[in-house]
């Protein structure tokens, strides 16, 4: 559960998607639940050469199991909080 | 240490949830027994083990795939009753979430189709064509990887669902089978993208809604097998030892660290594991014994 701890802190944050099939969206986290789906408000594609009329859509529904990497914003992550989560799961394990 | 912690969480509740899936399982058939209509494929969801696990049905797909037969992708949909409703697999449980009437798909960069009905179950979207009875599509929500409402213009003509799929490599293969089917269009491509156009697209919302609620009910069952997998199956592992190989004097320890995690780990964090990995050996035993009582149970 650490991760979606973890993705519950970066609601409202600016994240970047990317999935299995190479298609990065950039969009504002809206929410994230136990499997890993991610919501994003405001998607636009970063990669447009690939999939050229999903131009923008205001909001998306991603499967967690599609995506291979959510890239975070500098100053988006918070280091003490992801310090303070695992050692909570560390505690727990 | 941290990661250590995470994957022992990881298995602690992948076993759970088999755990939960196996004692549902054997429930279910006890319960099928007693009763003798032939409404029984409720029992699943009063029962309060199951409260927070994932449908015991989606877990079902990694042991018995033959439960819910659907193909990946989108394919051909041609399960059709009398009144013209998709045949849905009640035995699985799937259910009708809604219907859009006066609903069109367009797949991939194909026009869209004439209108016909839409269908949303607990498990996958299905289509019917209005016009040509007979003609349909479904996909799983399992490989249904990405869906937004698109209102943009630019993007498509008319506002519409966007929805990727998730199509298998081997699905070109499955498409030869279709051409049996003497249908000059049976050569269905892989669909990666599909569009639903509803008449009315104030509804694109509430559409959007249920995809996501639909979603939510399928979790991957794999991902969490994929992880243990990864963990457990690597080159120094095998089911049957920890020590492979002469020639590799680094893995005399059992565990590859290298292989797990970049910093070694202490003793106590590898037993832990092998530990768990056991654990899951078992639980398959019991799945089989589980299946074994039902046949005997049928025999009578």
């Amino acid at each position: 559960q650490l991760f979606f701890s973890y993705f519950k802190e970066l609601v409202g944050k600016e994240v970047t998607v990317e999935l299995k099939n190479d298609l990065a969206i950039r969009g504002t986290l809206h929410s994230v639940d136990q499997y890993l789906n991610i919501k994003l408000e405001n998607t636009r594609v970063v990669d447009q050469d690939k999939y050229p009329h999903m131009l923008s859509v205001r909001n998306c529904f991603i499967r967690g199991s599609v995506v291979r990497y959510v890239l975070l914003p500098q100053d988006g992550v918070d280091i003490d909080i992801l310090h303070d989560a695992t050692r909570r799961e560390a505690r727990g394990g | 240490s941290v990661l250590q912690a995470f994957i022992t969480d990881c298995l602690g509740h992948a076993t759970a949830r088999i755990n939960n899936a196996l004692e549902t399982r054997v429930w279910r058939s006890q319960d099928t027994k007693l009763s003798s209509t032939s409404a029984t494929a409720k029992p699943f969801r009063k029962n309060p083990q199951i409260s927070h696990a994932p449908r015991p049905e989606t877990l079902a797909l990694c042991f018995v795939p033959t439960t819910v037969p659907m193909a990946p992708g989108l394919k051909r949909f041609t399960d059709v009753a009398g009144d013209g409703t998709p045949r849905l697999d009640d035995a699985a449980g799937e259910e009708l979430v809604c219907v859009e009437r006066a609903a069109s798909v367009a797949l991939g960069s194909r026009a869209p189709e004439p209108p016909g009905t839409l269908f949303i179950t607990t498990r996958r979207v299905i289509w019917l064509s209005e016009a040509e009875k007979g003609r349909g599509y479904a996909v799983g929500f399992l490989d249904i990887t990405l869906h937004a409402v698109s209102r943009d213009p630019e993007a498509y003509p008319s506002p519409c669902l966007y929805t990727q799929i998730e199509a298998e490599a081997d699905s070109d293969e499955e498409d030869g089978d279709l051409d049996s089917e003497a249908d000059s269009d049976s050569q269905l491509p892989k669909i990666s993208e599909m569009r639903i156009i509803l008449a009315d697209a104030a509804q694109l919302d509430s559409l959007f809604d249920a995809f996501c609620h639909c979603a939510e009910l399928n979790p991957d069952p794999t991902a969490e097998e994929n992880e243990d997998s990864d963990l457990f199956h690597g080159e120094g592992m095998t089911n049957g030892g920890w020590i492979h190989g002469d020639e590799d004097e680094h893995m005399v320890d059992g565990i590859d660290p290298e292989f797990f995690i970049p910093n070694p780990i202490g003793q106590n964090g590898g037993d832990d594991l092998s530990s768990s990995v056991l654990e899951l050996q078992i639980n398959d035993q019991r799945f089989e014994d589980a299946e074994e009582e039902e046949a005997r149970e049928n025999g009578h």
